[in-house]
């Protein structure tokens, strides 16, 4: 007999690793998001760090940086960038992610 | 495409408001091309969802019987979590579990999208996929066409462009039909979808046939985020999800990312037995709307018009409509173009009778009477969050087994709702409640 809570944890969890591995995704050799990191400086917030859901934001050594390869393309670091340091445009043509399920 | 090629209307986005438009036009006998920067329609899109298809129904009567909907929405609830705790109000209305199903179907863009497609394609449509559209181009102020930004042989002209490009609108702020989006005005939301077999659905759920249920999660689901969580049956999979809106991760600081909290929210001892065995075989992220009635961007320039979540369209109370929203400003912008093209003028003022459609219909009347929604539940968090935790201590504590007089259980719960709740306060949030959410 199980506890209901081991009974739930039965639930396989994966980790965004693992998630990001699911989803169709064509990568360009061109970053489609650039940083102005000198603005990042001043960022009060720097919530791009907790927002993106593939991760793709990390803070080395007090700079920003994105791997770009991973985004999901729904656009919340860009909004989310209220300093505007976060250039984002659409991956070019043929490039990125493509969904099956949606 | 030879840096001439001119046709009379470019649609920029292949989703249900761009398609609608298409398909609405090409019927009428304009000669219309779709450009879409996935691979196909669909691959770059996601949503919960409900497609509410009263408008789709009107256009294409097959609906019911050739579109690749998933399950019609019989049951819904929908629940407050509160720590391990699920409260919910559920419901079965026969009325909604027999034709026309309350005009309400989950389904899966990646099936719907292309559907749509084709029945565009159908009317004379043309689609070119893997063209991201990067910039619009101009003369004299007046926007004539597109560019992908390689090379002018990837241009294409126009006689009118409509923008139905989504919710990350970003060639609305390239043409200054809007600034810079505020957090505040976009969710952001992700879903997985999670294999299980058709049988142990229909057995969990108490589905029967091609009833489906779309159970929507408040309070705890999202962690005091002004959002929910979700989870809705397809025919062999479920669409498992949390949303919420971007500014409340600016505020809040806990340091949480999307997935955590929606690994949390799939481990909640209401959630993880509905989910038990299912296996995830897609992750996906998109943006909400939210714009409401007071930061709408503009909806047209020369040679422009802008349509569905581009335009801020979405319905953002509790009905969460966006699809027919989106379907609805697509016709009112092919009518406007029509009439503009009989006019042969392709200026503001001719294209401003697409802002008056919009006012006269549903869609911008529907925008207005819930254009304080957001802002008021972002002013009053205890709405979602303590309201909802206090509700159900006061059930736990009025239910629970013991040998305590009744008379004493209630007066030790009015105690303790006294301590709680400044009464004065609650009058005043519910009569914002009502007026501002219902
Ligand atoms: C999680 C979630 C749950 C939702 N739930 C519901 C629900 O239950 N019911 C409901 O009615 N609505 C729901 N919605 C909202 C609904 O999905 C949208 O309102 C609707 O999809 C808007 O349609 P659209 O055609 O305007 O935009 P989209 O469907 O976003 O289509 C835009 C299209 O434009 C393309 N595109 C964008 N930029 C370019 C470019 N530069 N060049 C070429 N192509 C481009 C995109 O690839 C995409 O195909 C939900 C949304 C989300 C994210
Ligand atoms: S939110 Fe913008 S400015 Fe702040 S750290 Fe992130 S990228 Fe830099
Ligand atoms: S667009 Fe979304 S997925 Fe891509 S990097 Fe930004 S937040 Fe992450």
């Amino acid at each position: 007999m199980k506890t209901l809570e081991q009974e739930n944890k039965q639930n396989k969890k994966l980790s965004i690793e693992d998630k990001l591995f699911l989803v169709k995704n064509k990568k360009d050799k061109i970053s489609h998001i650039t940083i102005n990191k000198k603005i990042c400086k001043k960022c009060q917030h720097k919530a791009c760090l907790i927002v993106c859901p593939a991760k793709s934001y990390e803070e080395n050594h007090g700079t920003i940086e994105v791997a770009y390869e991973n985004c999901l393309e729904c656009g919340s670091c860009r909004v989310i960038c209220t300093d505007g340091a976060i250039k984002w445009e659409n991956p070019r043509g043929g490039f990125g992610v493509r969904f099956k399920n949606g | 495409m030879s840096q001439n090629d001119k046709v009379e209307v470019i649609i920029v986005g292949a989703g249900p408001a761009g398609l609608t438009c298409a398909y609405s036009l090409a019927k009428r006998g304009a000669e219309v091309v779709v450009i879409e920067r996935g691979e196909y329609p669909g691959a770059k899109n996601m949503f919960g969802g409900i497609f509410f298809s009263s408008i789709m129904e009107k256009i294409f009567p097959e609906f019911f019987d050739e579109a690749p909907w998933e399950r019609f929405v019989g049951k819904r609830k929908f629940s407050i979590l509160a720590g391990k705790s699920e409260l919910a109000f559920d419901m079965m209305p026969s009325a909604f579990n027999e034709k026309p199903y309350n005009h309400s179907f989950i389904t899966l863009r990646g099936t719907m999208d292309g559907w749509l497609a084709k029945k565009a394609e159908g009317a004379g449509v043309s689609i070119i996929t893997d063209y991201c559209v990067s910039d619009f181009l101009y003369e004299k102020g007046k926007i004539v066409g597109i560019t992908s930004g390689s090379g002018d042989e990837d241009n294409l002209l126009a006689d009118m462009i409509v923008c139905a490009e989504g919710a990350n609108s970003i060639l609305t702020e390239k043409a200054k039909l809007r600034k810079k989006i505020d957090p505040e005005r976009r969710s952001i939301a992700i879903k997985e979808n999670m294999r299980l077999p058709q049988n142990v659905i229909e057995d969990r759920f108490g589905l029967a046939g091609r009833q489906g249920a779309a159970f929507e999660y408040f309070g705890e689901a999202v962690q005091g985020l002004l959002g929910n969580g979700f989870i809705y049956t397809n025919k062999d999979s479920l669409s498992v999800g949390v949303g919420f809106s971007l500014s409340d991760f600016i505020k809040n600081r806990n340091g949480k990312n999307p997935n955590d909290i929606l690994e949390d929210f799939k481990s909640h001892p209401s959630i993880a037995p509905l989910l038990k065995g299912a296996e995830i075989v897609e992750y996906m992220a998109h943006m909400i709307p939210s714009d409401g009635f007071d930061s709408l961007p503009k909806l047209y320039r020369d040679g422009l018009l802008v349509i569905g979540d581009a335009a801020g369209l979405l319905n953002t109370s509790f009905f969460h409509e966006g699809v027919n929203l989106a379907m609805a400003s697509g016709i009112y912008a092919a009518d406007t173009i029509m009439e503009a093209r009989r006019k042969n003028d392709f200026s503001s003022q001719t294209l401003s009778l697409y802002e008056e459609k919009l006012k006269d219909s549903f869609v911008l009347q529907d925008i207005k009477n819930c254009k304080n929604f957001l802002s008021f539940l972002h002013k009053n968090k205890s709405l979602i969050n303590d309201y909802p935790t206090l509700m159900n201590d006061i059930l736990v504590d009025y239910f629970r087994v013991s040998e305590k007089p009744k008379t004493a259980v209630k007066k030790e719960i009015f105690r303790k709702v006294k301590k709680n709740v400044k009464f004065t306060r609650l009058a005043r949030e519910m009569w914002g409640a009502w007026s501002n959410l219902i």
